[in-house]
C-alpha cells in the first residue's frame, strides 16, 4: 500500500474500517517524532517507550470512535501529551530528568571553541531543565513547528499561557547557552 | 547599563525579547526594544543567543526509534485490529458492516444500492450471510469479466 497520497487522516479513517496497512504507514510516519518528544520530555529512554507504546495503543483503541474533526497530528500529540503527564504522575520522571539535567551545566566548557555538537548537547541538557510546562509548549513549537493555537489545543492550556511559557523558556535557555554561545559568536 | 534604572530597563527588556523576535510586539513596544538594543550590548547579546538556541533546536539531532518498540507496538494492534469475518454478527448495522468489508463508510455508500439489505426503524441492517453471498456472486461476476477480456483478447 502506497499512502503517500494520502492525508493522516484519511489514514486513521481507513484504519478505524480495519485497513491495518494504514496504521502502520501512520506508525512509520509518527513513530520518531513520538518517540523523540517524549524522550526530550522525560530524559528517559524506557519511559519515552513506554509512553510511545501506549500513545499508539491508545489511537487503536480510539480508531472506532474517530473522527477528523481535528488534524490529526494535533489528535495525535493530544494523546501524546497527555500520556507524558501519566507518566511524570506514575514515575516522577520530570522530576528526576530535572535533578539529572540540572547537574550537567556544572561540567566545564571547553577551551578550544565550541563545535556543533558540544553547542547541541549542552541543549539538550537546557532543555531537559526547563519546567515541564515551558518544555513541552518550547518542543512542540520549535520541533514540531506548531502554532501557538495548536499547542494550546495540544497542552489544553489558553494562548497566552503558552505564548508565555515558550518566551520564558526561549529566555531561560538563551541564558543557559550565552555563555557557550559567545565563544562560538 | 549600572545605574538603578538602567537595570530595571534591561529587565524589563529581557521579558519581551523573545516576542520582539517572534515579532509579536506592537509598533510602541518594538521602538522601545530597538531602542534598548541599540544602547545596550548584553540585551542585544541576549536576543542573539535566543536566535541561535532557536536555530540550534530546529537542527538537534532525533534518535531512532527502538526496533523492539516498533515491533512491541505493531504486534500489539495486529491483535486488537477488529474485523474477523468469522466474529461478525449475523445482523449488521452499515457502520459494522464497513469495518466487515474494510472500507469507509463513503465507499460503502456508493455500493449499497446492490448489498442485500433490510430496513428496521428508518435505518439499513444486512445479514451476514446474504452479504457473504453478494460477495461470491460479485467474484463470480469479475471472474467472468476477466475470461471474457482474454476471450476477446485471443
Amino acid at each position: 500500500m502506497n499512502g503517500e497520497d494520502l492525508s493522516d487522516e484519511q489514514l486513521m479513517l481507513m484504519f478505524r474500517y480495519g485497513n491495518r496497512a494504514a496504521f502502520e504507514l501512520l506508525f512509520e510516519k509518527h513513530r520518531g517524532v513520538v518517540y523523540n518528544f517524549a524522550l526530550r520530555m522525560t530524559g528517559d529512554r524506557h519511559a519515552a517507550e513506554d509512553i510511545c507504546q501506549e500513545s499508539f495503543l491508545r489511537v487503536v483503541g480510539a480508531a472506532a470512535t474517530y473522527e477528523p474533526t481535528a488534524r490529526f497530528r494535533t489528535w495525535l500529540f493530544r494523546i501524546v501529551r497527555n500520556c507524558c503527564v501519566d507518566g511524570f504522575r506514575q514515575a516522577n520522571v520530570a522530576a528526576r530528568h530535572a535533578r539529572k539535567a540540572y547537574r550537567m551545566p556544572d561540567v566545564p566548557a571547553p577551551e578550544s571553541a565550541v563545535g556543533a555538537k558540544e553547542a547541541a548537547e549542552r541543549l539538550e541538557v537546557a532543555v531537559g531543565a526547563l519546567p515541564v510546562d515551558q518544555r513541552e509548549a518550547f518542543l512542540l513549537r520549535f520541533r514540531q513547528d506548531m502554532s501557538y493555537t495548536e499547542i494550546a489545543e495540544v497542552t489544553g492550556r489558553s494562548l497566552g499561557a503558552v505564548k508565555s511559557h515558550i518566551h520564558r523558556a526561549r529566555l531561560r535557555l538563551a541564558e543557559a547557552m550565552k555563555d557557550w554561545l559567545e565563544m562560538e559568536l | 547599563m549600572s545605574n538603578e534604572t538602567e537595570v530595571l530597563n534591561c529587565r524589563n527588556c529581557r521579558e519581551r525579547l523573545s516576542a520582539y523576535d517572534a515579532r509579536e510586539l506592537d509598533e510602541t513596544g518594538t521602538a522601545e526594544v530597538e531602542k534598548h538594543l541599540e544602547a545596550c550590548r548584553e540585551c542585544a547579546g541576549l536576543l542573539d543567543a535566543i536566535r541561535y538556541t532557536s536555530k540550534l533546536t530546529a537542527r538537534l539531532v532525533d534518535e531512532d526509534t527502538p526496533r523492539v518498540l516498533c515491533l512491541r507496538v505493531l504486534d500489539a494492534v495486529g491483535n486488537s485490529t477488529a474485523p474477523d469475518p468469522a466474529n461478525a454478527p449475523e445482523i449488521m448495522t452499515s457502520e459494522d458492516l464497513a469495518r466487515f468489508l474494510r472500507v469507509t463508510a463513503a465507499d460503502l455508500e456508493d455500493e449499497l444500492v446492490s448489498i442485500p439489505a433490510f430496513e428496521i426503524a428508518g435505518e439499513l441492517r444486512f445479514r451476514r450471510d446474504h452479504v457473504l453471498e453478494w460477495i461470491e456472486e460479485r467474484e463470480e461476476a469479475r471472474t467472468r469479466q476477466q475470461e471474457y477480456a482474454r476471450l476477446r483478447a485471443v
